[in-house]
Protein backbone atom coordinates (compact mmCIF):
# COMPACT_ATOMS: atom_id res chain seq x y z
CA UNK A 1 0.00 0.00 0.00
CA UNK A 2 1.37 3.16 -1.01
CA UNK A 3 1.14 6.56 1.21
CA UNK A 4 -1.46 8.08 -0.59
CA UNK A 5 -3.56 5.72 0.56
CA UNK A 6 -2.69 5.21 4.13
CA UNK A 7 -2.79 8.53 4.51
CA UNK A 8 -6.37 8.77 3.41
CA UNK A 9 -7.15 5.67 5.04
CA UNK A 10 -6.07 8.18 8.50
CA UNK A 11 -8.27 10.61 7.49
CA UNK A 12 -10.87 8.74 7.37
CA UNK A 13 -10.51 6.78 10.52
CA UNK A 14 -10.04 10.43 12.26
CA UNK A 15 -13.26 11.32 10.39
CA UNK A 16 -15.11 8.98 11.07
CA UNK A 17 -14.09 9.41 14.78
CA UNK A 18 -14.49 12.93 14.75
CA UNK A 19 -18.27 12.31 13.43
CA UNK A 20 -18.96 9.58 16.08
CA UNK A 21 -18.19 11.05 19.01
CA UNK A 22 -19.16 14.95 18.24
CA UNK A 23 -22.82 14.54 16.50
CA UNK A 24 -25.17 13.76 19.24
CA UNK A 25 -28.05 12.11 17.48
CA UNK A 26 -27.52 12.33 13.29
CA UNK A 27 -31.18 10.60 13.27
CA UNK A 28 -34.54 12.00 13.95
CA UNK A 29 -34.55 8.49 16.31
CA UNK A 30 -34.50 8.19 20.22
CA UNK A 31 -32.16 5.08 20.72
CA UNK A 32 -33.74 3.94 23.68
CA UNK A 33 -37.57 4.60 22.57
CA UNK A 34 -39.89 1.81 22.65
CA UNK A 35 -42.41 1.55 20.06
CA UNK A 36 -44.06 -1.88 20.10
CA UNK A 37 -46.26 -0.92 16.75
CA UNK A 38 -42.57 -0.91 14.36
CA UNK A 39 -40.97 -3.94 15.94
CA UNK A 40 -38.26 -6.22 13.55
CA UNK A 41 -38.99 -3.10 10.72
CA UNK A 42 -36.92 -4.26 7.83
CA UNK A 43 -34.27 -1.54 6.49
CA UNK A 44 -36.65 1.17 4.57
CA UNK A 45 -36.56 4.15 3.76
CA UNK A 46 -38.16 5.89 7.23
CA UNK A 47 -35.73 3.48 9.48
CA UNK A 48 -32.65 2.92 7.54
CA UNK A 49 -31.50 -0.02 9.61
CA UNK A 50 -34.53 -1.04 10.12
CA UNK A 51 -35.83 -1.47 13.96
CA UNK A 52 -35.12 -3.80 16.89
CA UNK A 53 -37.38 -6.45 18.87
CA UNK A 54 -38.41 -3.32 21.31
CA UNK A 55 -39.49 -1.49 17.49
CA UNK A 56 -36.12 0.89 18.57
CA UNK A 57 -34.37 2.60 15.44
CA UNK A 58 -31.15 0.37 14.42
CA UNK A 59 -29.68 3.35 13.11
CA UNK A 60 -29.42 5.40 16.00
CA UNK A 61 -28.39 2.69 18.26
CA UNK A 62 -25.55 1.53 16.33
CA UNK A 63 -24.61 5.58 16.20
CA UNK A 64 -25.44 5.67 20.18
CA UNK A 65 -23.40 2.83 20.60
CA UNK A 66 -20.16 3.96 19.34
CA UNK A 67 -19.65 5.73 22.29
CA UNK A 68 -19.87 3.52 24.55
CA UNK A 69 -18.13 0.50 22.58
CA UNK A 70 -14.90 2.28 21.08
CA UNK A 71 -14.76 4.98 24.44
CA UNK A 72 -14.82 2.21 26.98
CA UNK A 73 -12.18 0.43 24.75
CA UNK A 74 -9.98 3.20 24.60
CA UNK A 75 -10.59 3.75 28.73
CA UNK A 76 -9.64 0.41 29.03
CA UNK A 77 -6.48 0.69 27.17
CA UNK A 78 -5.13 3.77 28.62
CA UNK A 79 -5.65 2.46 32.05
CA UNK A 80 -3.70 -0.48 31.04
CA UNK A 81 -1.03 1.33 29.99
CA UNK A 82 -1.11 3.49 33.29
CA UNK A 83 -0.93 0.29 34.89
CA UNK A 84 1.66 -1.34 32.80
CA UNK A 85 4.05 1.13 32.00
CA UNK A 86 5.47 2.69 35.38
CA UNK A 87 5.57 -0.86 36.57
CA UNK A 88 7.23 -2.12 34.09
CA UNK A 89 9.53 1.12 33.66
CA UNK A 90 10.41 0.75 37.40
CA UNK A 91 11.07 -3.08 37.33
CA UNK A 92 13.66 -3.05 34.15
CA UNK A 93 15.67 -0.09 36.04
CA UNK A 94 15.69 -1.09 39.44
CA UNK A 95 16.54 -4.92 38.43
CA UNK A 96 17.57 -7.12 41.69
CA UNK A 97 15.11 -7.92 44.03
CA UNK A 98 11.77 -5.68 42.37
CA UNK A 99 12.61 -7.21 38.70
CA UNK A 100 12.19 -10.56 40.27
CA UNK A 101 8.92 -10.11 42.15
CA UNK A 102 7.46 -8.60 38.95
CA UNK A 103 9.20 -10.79 36.25
CA UNK A 104 7.59 -14.31 37.42
CA UNK A 105 3.96 -11.81 37.73
CA UNK A 106 4.41 -10.89 34.31
CA UNK A 107 5.45 -14.46 33.00
CA UNK A 108 3.06 -15.95 34.68
CA UNK A 109 -0.05 -13.43 33.13
CA UNK A 110 2.05 -13.65 29.30
CA UNK A 111 1.31 -18.17 29.38
CA UNK A 112 -2.88 -17.64 29.48
CA UNK A 113 -3.63 -16.26 25.97
CA UNK A 114 -6.14 -13.30 25.97
CA UNK A 115 -9.42 -14.72 25.69
CA UNK A 116 -9.19 -17.72 28.04
CA UNK A 117 -7.87 -15.03 31.00
CA UNK A 118 -10.35 -12.64 30.23
CA UNK A 119 -12.89 -15.15 30.31
CA UNK A 120 -12.04 -16.96 33.40
CA UNK A 121 -11.20 -13.42 35.21
CA UNK A 122 -15.11 -12.51 34.25
CA UNK A 123 -16.66 -16.00 35.33
CA UNK A 124 -14.58 -15.48 38.57
CA UNK A 125 -15.89 -11.96 39.31
CA UNK A 126 -19.38 -12.62 37.96
CA UNK A 127 -21.35 -10.56 34.99
CA UNK A 128 -21.34 -6.83 34.91
CA UNK A 129 -19.95 -4.65 33.25
CA UNK A 130 -16.98 -3.57 35.68
CA UNK A 131 -16.10 -7.09 35.74
CA UNK A 132 -15.67 -7.15 32.98
CA UNK A 133 -13.24 -4.17 32.72
CA UNK A 134 -11.34 -4.89 35.60
CA UNK A 135 -10.79 -8.60 33.56
CA UNK A 136 -9.89 -7.06 30.28
CA UNK A 137 -7.52 -4.87 32.24
CA UNK A 138 -6.06 -7.40 33.98
CA UNK A 139 -5.20 -9.34 30.94
CA UNK A 140 -3.87 -5.98 28.66
CA UNK A 141 -1.32 -4.34 31.52
CA UNK A 142 0.79 -6.91 31.45
CA UNK A 143 1.77 -6.87 27.61
CA UNK A 144 2.44 -2.86 28.20
CA UNK A 145 4.35 -3.76 31.39
CA UNK A 146 6.71 -6.41 29.82
CA UNK A 147 7.43 -3.91 26.88
CA UNK A 148 7.98 -1.15 28.88
CA UNK A 149 10.37 -3.33 31.37
CA UNK A 150 12.41 -4.73 27.70
CA UNK A 151 12.89 -0.84 26.79
CA UNK A 152 13.94 0.14 30.09
CA UNK A 153 16.39 -3.31 30.06
CA UNK A 154 18.24 -1.85 27.07
CA UNK A 155 18.02 1.42 27.32
CA UNK A 156 19.85 1.53 30.45
CA UNK A 157 22.41 -0.15 29.68
CA UNK A 158 23.47 2.09 26.36
CA UNK A 159 26.21 5.10 26.76
CA UNK A 160 23.75 8.23 26.97
CA UNK A 161 22.26 6.89 30.40
CA UNK A 162 25.30 6.14 32.19
CA UNK A 163 26.66 9.34 31.34
CA UNK A 164 23.53 11.06 32.69
CA UNK A 165 23.24 9.53 35.74
CA UNK A 166 27.38 9.83 35.96
CA UNK A 167 26.89 13.56 35.82
CA UNK A 168 24.77 14.09 38.44
CA UNK A 169 20.80 13.33 36.43
CA UNK A 170 18.62 11.67 39.46
CA UNK A 171 17.34 8.06 37.97
CA UNK A 172 13.84 9.68 38.10
CA UNK A 173 14.56 12.29 35.18
CA UNK A 174 16.48 9.91 33.35
CA UNK A 175 13.67 7.69 33.27
CA UNK A 176 11.20 10.64 33.27
CA UNK A 177 13.22 12.38 30.29
CA UNK A 178 14.97 10.01 28.16
CA UNK A 179 13.63 6.75 28.82
CA UNK A 180 10.07 7.25 28.93
CA UNK A 181 9.37 8.96 25.77
CA UNK A 182 11.65 6.26 24.23
CA UNK A 183 9.09 3.66 25.01
CA UNK A 184 5.68 5.54 24.62
CA UNK A 185 6.73 5.44 20.37
CA UNK A 186 6.68 1.52 20.97
CA UNK A 187 3.28 2.04 23.45
CA UNK A 188 2.08 3.71 20.84
CA UNK A 189 2.17 1.30 17.89
CA UNK A 190 1.24 -1.48 20.35
CA UNK A 191 -1.85 0.24 21.89
CA UNK A 192 -3.16 1.24 18.45
CA UNK A 193 -3.14 -2.72 17.27
CA UNK A 194 -4.78 -3.74 20.84
CA UNK A 195 -8.01 -1.35 20.57
CA UNK A 196 -9.36 -3.29 18.06
CA UNK A 197 -8.61 -6.74 20.21
CA UNK A 198 -9.78 -4.95 22.85
CA UNK A 199 -13.41 -4.12 21.59
CA UNK A 200 -13.19 -7.42 19.60
CA UNK A 201 -12.70 -9.16 23.11
CA UNK A 202 -14.89 -7.11 24.65
CA UNK A 203 -18.06 -7.72 22.12
CA UNK A 204 -17.48 -11.54 22.48
CA UNK A 205 -17.49 -11.16 26.72
CA UNK A 206 -20.66 -9.29 26.35
CA UNK A 207 -22.17 -11.77 23.98
CA UNK A 208 -21.35 -14.44 26.56
CA UNK A 209 -23.54 -12.25 28.99
CA UNK A 210 -20.24 -11.86 30.94
CA UNK A 211 -20.41 -8.11 29.91
CA UNK A 212 -22.46 -4.53 30.10
CA UNK A 213 -25.94 -5.68 30.03
CA UNK A 214 -29.36 -4.29 27.91
CA UNK A 215 -30.59 -2.35 27.51
CA UNK A 216 -27.08 -0.06 26.92
CA UNK A 217 -26.62 0.58 23.43
CA UNK A 218 -23.70 -1.32 23.16
CA UNK A 219 -22.31 -3.20 20.42
CA UNK A 220 -21.39 -6.87 21.72
CA UNK A 221 -24.53 -6.40 23.76
CA UNK A 222 -26.75 -5.56 20.94
CA UNK A 223 -25.69 -8.34 18.71
CA UNK A 224 -26.33 -10.66 21.57
CA UNK A 225 -29.94 -8.96 22.12
CA UNK A 226 -30.42 -9.55 18.33
CA UNK A 227 -29.34 -13.26 18.19
CA UNK A 228 -32.80 -14.40 19.52
CA UNK A 229 -34.46 -12.72 16.01
CA UNK A 230 -31.40 -14.07 14.26
CA UNK A 231 -34.38 -15.99 11.67
CA UNK A 232 -37.29 -13.08 11.71
CA UNK A 233 -34.81 -10.12 11.30
CA UNK A 234 -31.40 -11.06 10.67
CA UNK A 235 -30.09 -7.23 9.96
CA UNK A 236 -30.42 -7.40 13.85
CA UNK A 237 -27.70 -8.60 13.43
CA UNK A 238 -25.59 -7.50 10.76
CA UNK A 239 -25.33 -3.76 11.33
CA UNK A 240 -23.90 -4.23 14.98
CA UNK A 241 -21.55 -6.59 13.66
CA UNK A 242 -20.38 -4.40 10.73
CA UNK A 243 -20.08 -1.61 13.33
CA UNK A 244 -17.83 -3.92 14.86
CA UNK A 245 -15.83 -4.81 12.10
CA UNK A 246 -15.45 -1.13 10.65
CA UNK A 247 -14.01 0.13 13.90
CA UNK A 248 -11.29 -3.13 14.87
CA UNK A 249 -10.01 -2.47 11.20
CA UNK A 250 -9.93 1.37 11.18
CA UNK A 251 -8.16 1.06 14.98
CA UNK A 252 -5.73 -1.73 12.70
CA UNK A 253 -5.23 0.69 10.13
CA UNK A 254 -3.76 3.27 12.33
CA UNK A 255 -1.96 1.00 14.32
CA UNK A 256 0.03 0.23 11.15
CA UNK A 257 0.31 4.29 10.37
CA UNK A 258 2.11 4.89 13.56
CA UNK A 259 4.25 1.48 13.46
CA UNK A 260 5.68 2.36 10.02
CA UNK A 261 6.03 6.04 10.84
CA UNK A 262 7.64 4.48 14.02
CA UNK A 263 10.00 2.30 12.31
CA UNK A 264 11.29 5.05 9.98
CA UNK A 265 12.23 6.85 13.11
CA UNK A 266 14.31 3.60 14.67
CA UNK A 267 15.93 3.63 11.01
CA UNK A 268 16.46 7.80 11.08
CA UNK A 269 18.20 7.10 14.09
CA UNK A 270 20.23 4.35 13.74
CA UNK A 271 22.05 6.24 10.67
CA UNK B 1 18.79 -33.62 36.35
CA UNK B 2 16.86 -34.87 39.11
CA UNK B 3 17.32 -31.80 40.97
CA UNK B 4 16.41 -29.60 38.14
CA UNK B 5 12.88 -31.89 37.73
CA UNK B 6 12.51 -31.73 41.56
CA UNK B 7 12.68 -27.85 41.35
CA UNK B 8 10.58 -27.61 38.50
CA UNK B 9 8.04 -29.62 39.85
CA UNK B 10 7.77 -27.78 43.02
CA UNK B 11 7.82 -24.42 41.18
CA UNK B 12 4.96 -25.73 38.88
CA UNK B 13 3.00 -26.75 42.33
CA UNK B 14 3.49 -23.62 44.00
CA UNK B 15 2.39 -21.85 41.02
CA UNK B 16 -0.89 -24.05 40.87
CA UNK B 17 -1.06 -24.10 44.43
CA UNK B 18 -1.24 -19.72 44.10
CA UNK B 19 -3.28 -19.42 41.37
CA UNK B 20 -6.21 -21.55 42.70
CA UNK B 21 -6.03 -19.98 46.12
CA UNK B 22 -6.14 -16.54 44.12
CA UNK B 23 -9.02 -17.67 42.02
CA UNK B 24 -10.95 -18.96 45.01
CA UNK B 25 -10.56 -15.39 46.90
CA UNK B 26 -12.10 -13.87 44.45
CA UNK B 27 -14.99 -16.13 44.01
CA UNK B 28 -16.04 -15.64 47.36
CA UNK B 29 -15.55 -12.20 47.84
CA UNK B 30 -17.60 -10.63 44.95
CA UNK B 31 -21.03 -10.66 45.59
CA UNK B 32 -23.21 -13.16 44.61
CA UNK B 33 -24.89 -15.92 45.90
CA UNK B 34 -24.82 -19.53 44.43
CA UNK B 35 -27.31 -20.71 47.05
CA UNK B 36 -30.05 -18.38 45.42
CA UNK B 37 -29.22 -19.44 41.97
CA UNK B 38 -29.46 -23.58 43.42
CA UNK B 39 -33.30 -22.22 44.96
CA UNK B 40 -34.36 -20.89 41.53
CA UNK B 41 -33.80 -24.44 39.81
CA UNK B 42 -35.59 -26.27 42.44
CA UNK B 43 -38.84 -23.27 41.66
CA UNK B 44 -38.95 -22.87 45.51
CA UNK B 45 -39.90 -20.10 47.60
CA UNK B 46 -37.09 -20.16 49.81
CA UNK B 47 -37.21 -18.94 53.70
CA UNK B 48 -34.02 -17.74 55.19
CA UNK B 49 -34.08 -20.92 57.49
CA UNK B 50 -33.75 -23.21 54.14
CA UNK B 51 -30.74 -21.02 52.61
CA UNK B 52 -29.16 -21.24 56.09
CA UNK B 53 -29.46 -24.90 56.21
CA UNK B 54 -28.19 -25.43 52.34
CA UNK B 55 -25.55 -22.98 52.68
CA UNK B 56 -24.13 -25.06 56.19
CA UNK B 57 -24.70 -28.03 54.00
CA UNK B 58 -22.42 -27.02 51.69
CA UNK B 59 -19.84 -25.44 53.65
CA UNK B 60 -20.29 -21.65 52.93
CA UNK B 61 -20.58 -20.52 56.13
CA UNK B 62 -16.99 -21.72 56.91
CA UNK B 63 -14.25 -18.91 57.16
CA UNK B 64 -12.46 -18.56 53.77
CA UNK B 65 -9.35 -20.35 54.44
CA UNK B 66 -10.84 -23.70 55.94
CA UNK B 67 -13.24 -23.38 52.94
CA UNK B 68 -10.07 -23.61 50.72
CA UNK B 69 -8.52 -26.02 52.48
CA UNK B 70 -11.29 -28.60 52.20
CA UNK B 71 -11.18 -27.91 48.73
CA UNK B 72 -7.50 -28.41 48.67
CA UNK B 73 -7.56 -31.58 50.69
CA UNK B 74 -10.48 -33.13 48.42
CA UNK B 75 -8.64 -32.73 45.23
CA UNK B 76 -5.52 -34.58 46.87
CA UNK B 77 -8.01 -37.47 46.51
CA UNK B 78 -8.86 -36.22 43.12
CA UNK B 79 -12.22 -35.44 44.13
CA UNK B 80 -13.52 -32.17 42.78
CA UNK B 81 -16.39 -31.99 44.66
CA UNK B 82 -19.71 -31.70 43.14
CA UNK B 83 -22.05 -29.51 40.98
CA UNK B 84 -24.40 -27.20 42.61
CA UNK B 85 -26.29 -27.20 40.09
CA UNK B 86 -26.71 -30.58 38.96
CA UNK B 87 -25.71 -32.48 41.95
CA UNK B 88 -23.09 -34.80 39.87
CA UNK B 89 -19.22 -35.03 40.24
CA UNK B 90 -17.43 -32.13 38.67
CA UNK B 91 -14.79 -34.53 37.46
CA UNK B 92 -17.65 -37.01 35.57
CA UNK B 93 -19.34 -34.21 34.28
CA UNK B 94 -16.20 -32.77 32.99
CA UNK B 95 -15.20 -36.16 31.78
CA UNK B 96 -18.33 -36.61 29.82
CA UNK B 97 -18.03 -33.25 28.21
CA UNK B 98 -14.58 -32.98 27.37
CA UNK B 99 -14.30 -35.67 24.59
CA UNK B 100 -16.58 -32.86 22.48
CA UNK B 101 -14.28 -29.74 23.17
CA UNK B 102 -11.37 -32.27 22.03
CA UNK B 103 -13.44 -32.86 19.15
CA UNK B 104 -14.64 -29.28 18.12
CA UNK B 105 -10.65 -28.27 18.46
CA UNK B 106 -9.11 -31.02 16.26
CA UNK B 107 -12.03 -29.92 13.68
CA UNK B 108 -11.13 -26.41 14.20
CA UNK B 109 -7.20 -27.37 13.70
CA UNK B 110 -7.63 -29.15 10.80
CA UNK B 111 -10.00 -26.34 9.24
CA UNK B 112 -7.03 -23.90 9.95
CA UNK B 113 -3.97 -25.74 8.49
CA UNK B 114 -6.05 -26.63 5.55
CA UNK B 115 -6.82 -22.89 4.72
CA UNK B 116 -3.90 -20.96 6.14
CA UNK B 117 -1.26 -23.69 4.60
CA UNK B 118 -2.40 -23.90 1.24
CA UNK B 119 -3.24 -20.17 1.01
CA UNK B 120 0.08 -18.49 2.80
CA UNK B 121 2.04 -20.96 0.54
CA UNK B 122 0.55 -19.13 -2.91
CA UNK B 123 0.45 -15.80 -1.22
CA UNK B 124 4.31 -16.19 -0.73
CA UNK B 125 4.86 -17.90 -3.97
CA UNK B 126 2.38 -15.12 -5.88
CA UNK B 127 4.17 -12.16 -3.74
CA UNK B 128 2.62 -8.95 -4.33
CA UNK B 129 0.19 -10.14 -6.93
CA UNK B 130 -3.42 -10.54 -6.78
CA UNK B 131 -3.83 -13.55 -5.16
CA UNK B 132 -1.16 -12.25 -2.31
CA UNK B 133 -3.56 -9.26 -1.79
CA UNK B 134 -6.73 -10.75 -2.15
CA UNK B 135 -5.65 -13.35 0.68
CA UNK B 136 -4.52 -10.63 2.63
CA UNK B 137 -7.50 -8.50 2.56
CA UNK B 138 -9.70 -11.61 3.17
CA UNK B 139 -7.57 -12.21 6.24
CA UNK B 140 -7.79 -8.83 7.71
CA UNK B 141 -11.62 -8.88 7.30
CA UNK B 142 -12.36 -12.07 8.75
CA UNK B 143 -9.91 -11.00 11.46
CA UNK B 144 -11.79 -7.80 12.26
CA UNK B 145 -14.85 -9.76 13.07
CA UNK B 146 -16.26 -11.36 16.35
CA UNK B 147 -16.17 -15.07 15.70
CA UNK B 148 -19.66 -15.54 17.19
CA UNK B 149 -20.51 -13.29 14.07
CA UNK B 150 -18.64 -15.10 11.84
CA UNK B 151 -20.36 -18.08 12.88
CA UNK B 152 -23.69 -16.43 13.12
CA UNK B 153 -23.14 -15.07 9.04
CA UNK B 154 -22.32 -19.41 8.04
CA UNK B 155 -25.01 -20.77 10.24
CA UNK B 156 -27.37 -18.10 7.88
CA UNK B 157 -25.64 -19.53 4.82
CA UNK B 158 -25.84 -23.02 5.39
CA UNK B 159 -27.90 -23.71 7.74
CA UNK B 160 -30.75 -21.65 6.85
CA UNK B 161 -30.43 -20.28 3.32
CA UNK B 162 -29.27 -23.77 1.52
CA UNK B 163 -30.23 -25.91 4.49
CA UNK B 164 -27.26 -28.44 4.10
CA UNK B 165 -26.07 -28.38 7.83
CA UNK B 166 -27.54 -28.68 11.32
CA UNK B 167 -27.76 -25.13 12.91
CA UNK B 168 -26.76 -26.60 16.21
CA UNK B 169 -26.75 -29.31 18.49
CA UNK B 170 -24.00 -32.31 18.94
CA UNK B 171 -25.59 -35.20 16.49
CA UNK B 172 -22.73 -36.68 14.51
CA UNK B 173 -20.26 -35.41 12.26
CA UNK B 174 -22.29 -32.83 10.61
CA UNK B 175 -23.31 -30.73 13.04
CA UNK B 176 -19.44 -30.49 14.10
CA UNK B 177 -18.61 -28.90 10.55
CA UNK B 178 -19.76 -25.33 11.11
CA UNK B 179 -18.14 -24.74 14.74
CA UNK B 180 -15.18 -25.47 13.73
CA UNK B 181 -15.15 -23.97 10.02
CA UNK B 182 -16.21 -20.70 12.61
CA UNK B 183 -13.08 -21.28 15.22
CA UNK B 184 -10.61 -22.69 12.21
CA UNK B 185 -11.17 -19.66 9.91
CA UNK B 186 -10.95 -17.13 12.29
CA UNK B 187 -8.11 -18.67 13.84
CA UNK B 188 -6.71 -18.73 9.78
CA UNK B 189 -7.18 -15.33 9.25
CA UNK B 190 -3.91 -14.50 11.74
CA UNK B 191 -2.12 -17.38 10.62
CA UNK B 192 -2.01 -16.47 6.57
CA UNK B 193 0.32 -13.83 6.91
CA UNK B 194 2.70 -15.43 9.28
CA UNK B 195 2.95 -18.43 7.64
CA UNK B 196 3.60 -15.94 4.11
CA UNK B 197 6.01 -14.04 5.91
CA UNK B 198 7.93 -16.86 7.66
CA UNK B 199 8.29 -18.87 4.04
CA UNK B 200 9.19 -15.65 2.22
CA UNK B 201 12.18 -15.80 4.80
CA UNK B 202 13.32 -19.22 4.26
CA UNK B 203 12.61 -18.80 0.40
CA UNK B 204 15.69 -16.50 0.19
CA UNK B 205 17.79 -18.63 2.01
CA UNK B 206 20.81 -19.94 -0.10
CA UNK B 207 20.18 -23.80 0.21
CA UNK B 208 16.74 -22.89 -1.55
CA UNK B 209 18.39 -21.02 -4.05
CA UNK B 210 20.88 -23.97 -4.68
CA UNK B 211 18.17 -26.23 -4.59
CA UNK B 212 16.04 -24.73 -7.37
CA UNK B 213 19.13 -24.24 -9.52
CA UNK B 214 20.36 -27.93 -9.57
CA UNK B 215 16.34 -27.96 -11.53
CA UNK B 216 14.78 -29.76 -8.44
CA UNK B 217 10.65 -29.92 -8.42
CA UNK B 218 9.41 -26.44 -6.76
CA UNK B 219 6.82 -28.57 -5.08
CA UNK B 220 9.43 -30.65 -3.97
CA UNK B 221 11.72 -28.21 -2.43
CA UNK B 222 8.58 -26.49 -0.97
CA UNK B 223 7.92 -29.76 1.15
CA UNK B 224 11.53 -31.31 1.92
CA UNK B 225 13.38 -28.11 2.48
CA UNK B 226 10.99 -24.84 2.58
CA UNK B 227 8.27 -26.52 5.10
CA UNK B 228 10.80 -28.22 7.03
CA UNK B 229 12.96 -24.70 7.60
CA UNK B 230 10.21 -23.15 8.72
CA UNK B 231 8.80 -25.92 11.17
CA UNK B 232 9.90 -24.14 14.13
CA UNK B 233 7.52 -21.03 13.88
CA UNK B 234 5.20 -23.36 12.48
CA UNK B 235 5.49 -25.46 15.40
CA UNK B 236 5.57 -22.42 18.05
CA UNK B 237 2.07 -20.81 16.03
CA UNK B 238 0.49 -24.37 16.55
CA UNK B 239 1.07 -24.12 20.52
CA UNK B 240 0.10 -20.64 20.49
CA UNK B 241 -3.06 -21.49 18.87
CA UNK B 242 -3.95 -24.71 21.02
CA UNK B 243 -3.63 -22.23 23.91
CA UNK B 244 -6.56 -19.48 22.50
CA UNK B 245 -8.28 -22.58 21.11
CA UNK B 246 -9.51 -22.52 25.31
CA UNK B 247 -10.56 -19.64 24.88
CA UNK B 248 -12.25 -19.79 21.21
CA UNK B 249 -14.61 -23.13 22.21
CA UNK B 250 -16.01 -20.83 24.89
CA UNK B 251 -17.61 -18.53 22.50
CA UNK B 252 -18.38 -21.12 20.08
CA UNK B 253 -19.92 -23.54 22.02
CA UNK B 254 -21.95 -20.68 23.45
CA UNK B 255 -23.14 -20.07 19.96
CA UNK B 256 -23.79 -23.48 18.52
CA UNK B 257 -25.40 -24.91 21.63
CA UNK B 258 -22.89 -27.28 21.56
CA UNK B 259 -22.33 -29.98 25.16
CA UNK B 260 -18.87 -29.25 25.54
CA UNK B 261 -16.62 -27.84 28.64
CA UNK B 262 -16.78 -24.07 27.31
CA UNK B 263 -20.69 -24.12 27.31
CA UNK B 264 -20.45 -25.71 30.71
CA UNK B 265 -18.51 -23.03 32.35
CA UNK B 266 -20.57 -20.16 31.01
CA UNK B 267 -23.95 -21.83 32.35
CA UNK B 268 -21.84 -22.57 35.70
CA UNK B 269 -20.79 -18.51 35.97
CA UNK B 270 -24.05 -17.42 35.74
CA UNK B 271 -24.90 -19.72 38.59
CA UNK B 272 -22.11 -18.97 40.60
CA UNK B 273 -21.55 -22.96 40.49
CA UNK B 274 -18.22 -22.72 42.28
CA UNK B 275 -16.77 -26.33 42.30
CA UNK B 276 -17.43 -25.74 38.74
CA UNK B 277 -15.34 -22.93 38.06
CA UNK B 278 -12.87 -24.04 40.37
CA UNK B 279 -12.50 -27.32 38.61
CA UNK B 280 -11.68 -25.37 35.10
CA UNK B 281 -9.58 -22.78 35.92
CA UNK B 282 -7.18 -25.48 37.52
CA UNK B 283 -7.86 -27.28 33.92
CA UNK B 284 -7.04 -24.92 32.24
CA UNK B 285 -3.71 -23.64 33.96
CA UNK B 286 -2.61 -27.12 33.66
CA UNK B 287 -3.48 -27.32 29.68
CA UNK B 288 -1.88 -24.08 29.04
CA UNK B 289 1.11 -25.57 31.41
CA UNK B 290 1.22 -29.01 29.05
CA UNK B 291 0.64 -26.87 26.05
CA UNK B 292 3.63 -24.59 26.75
CA UNK B 293 5.60 -27.20 27.83
CA UNK B 294 5.32 -29.75 24.78
CA UNK B 295 5.68 -26.93 22.32
CA UNK B 296 9.50 -25.96 23.76
CA UNK B 297 10.42 -29.95 23.16
CA UNK B 298 9.01 -30.23 19.75
CA UNK B 299 10.15 -27.26 19.21
CA UNK B 300 14.07 -28.66 20.73
CA UNK B 301 13.81 -32.11 18.65
CA UNK B 302 12.91 -30.13 15.47
CA UNK B 303 15.75 -28.14 15.53
CA UNK B 304 18.80 -29.48 17.83
CA UNK B 305 20.49 -26.32 17.52
CA UNK B 306 18.14 -24.27 19.60
CA UNK B 307 18.35 -27.23 22.71
CA UNK B 308 22.08 -26.63 22.19
CA UNK B 309 21.99 -22.88 22.28
CA UNK B 310 19.47 -23.12 25.29
CA UNK B 311 22.51 -25.18 27.00
CA UNK B 312 24.95 -22.92 26.32
CA UNK B 313 22.96 -20.27 27.74
CA UNK B 314 21.96 -21.72 31.21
Amino acid sequence: MNTTMRNAGMLIAAAAAVALFSIPSPTPWNPYEISMGERLLPPGTEHWLGTDHLGRDLLARIIAGARPTIGIGLAVLLVSIAIGVPLGLLSGMKGGRTDSIFKPIIDGFMTFPDYLSAIILSALLGPGLMSMLIAVIAVKWVRYARLARSVALAEKEKDYAAMALLSGLSPVRLVLKHILPHAMGHVAALAAADLGKIILLMASLSYLGLGSQPPAPEWGSMLSEGRAYFHAAPHLMLAPGLAVMAAVLLAGFAGNRLRDRYDVKLKGGAE
Amino acid sequence: MAASIARKVLRLLVFLLGLTFLSFCLLKLVPGDPVRGILRVDEMAATQDQMGGIRKELGLDLPLYRQYGIWLSQLLKLDLGSSYLSGRPVAAEFAEKLPNTLALAAGSLLVMLLVSLPLGALAARHRNRWLDRMSRYMSAAVSSMPSFWLGLLLIDLFAVRLQLLPPMGSEGIASLILPSATLGLSMAALYVGLIRSSLIESGSQEFILSARARGIHPFRIFVRHQLRHSLVPLLTLLGESLASLLGGTVVIETLFNYPGIGKWIVDAVSARDYPVIMGYVLFAALFILLVNRSTEAACRLANPELARKELRHS
